[in-house]
């Protein structure tokens, strides 16, 4: 499958500037792209769009030529967020954070490290680090073809870093799914992607 | 060995209360008949062994009109808060989930019904239901769910904002299970809350159309009839008539408090452990 960013440009309503201006960006299936920018430059913003959570002013999202809002109620491009404390309901147990992905399938669970004792606490009871892998397990349901990881190893220590990275680079192309890595981690990218792009260059093209 | 922890005993507790409420509710409906003997042989007596909340200028049992009269508050202020506390979690919820047609709709309902008095829409409403203990009741329900109401649907269009319902839209739920499951446990405190302040009001509102002729019938025993009767007596030395009364309402109404707290700290994952 191939994810296609066609001449995206945005701007977020409270009159600032455009972030994005006729950004183009492709990603196939099994790929892994890094996405790197200094801070402002509308790499979540980028992610968010890519993953249908806003429309982009000008410009489409295509997945295989159909418009991303054609794939139904479960969107195949699924994004994880920079901050794992702000993406998991505070008031509800974390087995149901499993529970809201798509049949995550239990190798997904165990290979990202998550202990059986964590599902039965609430959110605040674990740490960022902790609270990520959870993130990073909803995001991995049966339709996912597409991951956006915005950051999402940033917070964690180097050995939870590999250990996480080893674990999503065998998943993700044993299942051939594509993903677009943003990070400001030159070494990260390095290591993980098989192509890179910076979005400062490519924004107004 | 230690075979309770705080939660457990806290549990037990509020059991306890509940059974107490209801108690005095069943007990309080039973006595109804009872409560409105009169018997001219014994008026103004103070309390003693016999009447140990004494009795009133017309020689009834205050310790059964008391009791009468809370199981009466009782169940008009459980069905009242209940009933507003549903009206405003529904209208809260539509108001800031199915756009902006209801959103207007709603709002201006919400101000329609705050911009007339209270009182005066509370008279209307009871009278044209009838008056007694439907009429007061529907009257009080229909009035008060309004802030409620408002406070719901701010709570509601801010989590509309938060990642995690975005993230549960992405995934494919739609918006009436993330309204159920994931809005739902932050709006309860505020449900309970609201629903524990309404009781002593709608209590109140009770009371207070009642001395003004659009409420109960004057014969029933209800603490808001007791109370307005016995101002009269009051300076007369007849302290017992109010006093009684008074106390057992307040009593009630802190219970129904305590058990608001207790359900509110039982539900906040913060104290999930204690």
């Amino acid at each position: 499958m191939i994810l296609e960013a066609d001449q995206i440009s945005f701007r977020y309503d409270n009159g600032n500037r455009q972030i994005l201006n006729k950004v183009s960006l492709t990603v196939s299936s099994g790929e892994r792209v890094g996405l790197s920018a200094p801070s402002g430059f509308g790499k979540t913003t980028f992610c968010k769009i890519l993953a249908g959570y806003e429309e982009p002013d000008d410009g489409r999202v295509l997945l295989d030529g159909k418009k991303l809002s054609e794939y139904g109620p479960y969107c195949p491009v699924q994004m994880i967020w920079q901050h794992p404390e702000l993406s998991v309901n505070p008031r509800r147990k974390m087995k149901t954070v499993l529970k809201e992905g798509d049949r995550i399938p239990e190798r997904v669970i165990r290979g990202l490290g998550i202990e059986k004792d964590w599902e039965n606490r609430f959110p605040g009871e674990l740490s960022g680090g902790e609270l990520q892998r959870f993130c990073i397990a909803r995001a991995l349901g049966e339709r996912t073809r597409f991951l956006l990881a915005d950051e999402i190893s940033a917070m964690l220590d180097l050995i939870t870093q590999s250990q996480l990275w080893n674990f999503l680079l065998e998943e993700t192309s044993s299942r051939g799914i594509g993903i677009l890595v943003v990070s400001h981690s030159e070494g990260l990218l390095k290591r993980v992607c098989t192509r890179q792009v910076r979005l400062d260059r490519e924004n107004g093209k | 060995m230690k075979i309770t922890n705080r939660r457990r005993k806290m549990v037990l507790w509020m059991v306890l209360t509940v059974l107490l409420l209801i108690g005095v509710t069943v007990a309080g409906w039973l006595v109804g008949e009872k409560a409105a003997v009169t018997d001219f042989s014994r008026k103004n007596l103070a309390p003693c062994l016999a009447y140990p909340f004494g009795t009133d200028f017309m020689g009834r049992d205050m310790f059964l009109r008391t009791l009468a009269g809370i199981s009466s508050s009782i169940r008009l202020g459980l069905i009242t808060a209940a009933v507003s506390a549903v009206i405003a979690f529904f209208m809260g919820m539509a108001s800031a989930v199915l756009g902006r047609t209801a959103d207007a709709l709603i709002s201006g309902l919400i101000d329609l019904i705050m911009g007339i008095p209270h009182i005066l829409l509370l008279i209307l409403i009871s009278y044209a239901c009838g008056k007694g203990f439907w009429g007061v009741t529907v009257g009080i329900s229909l009035t008060h769910w309004t802030s409620l109401a408002r406070l719901i649907r701010g709570e509601v269009l801010q989590l509309k904002e938060s990642n995690y319902i975005k993230i549960a839209s992405r995934l494919g739920h739609g918006k009436l299970k993330a309204a159920a499951v994931h809005m739902t446990p932050h709006l309860l405190p505020q449900l309970i809350t609201g629903l524990v302040l309404m009781f002593p009001h709608a209590i109140l509102h009770e009371a207070s159309i009642t001395f003004l002729g659009f409420g109960l019938p004057p014969e029933e025993p209800a603490v808001g009839i007791i109370l307005s009767e016995s101002m009269k007596y009051l300076v007369m030395g007849k302290w017992w008539l109010a006093l009684f009364p008074g106390l057992f309402l307040a009593a009630a109404v802190l219970l129904f408090h305590f058990l608001g707290q207790g359900i509110a700290l039982l539900l906040d994952p913060e104290n999930a452990h204690r």
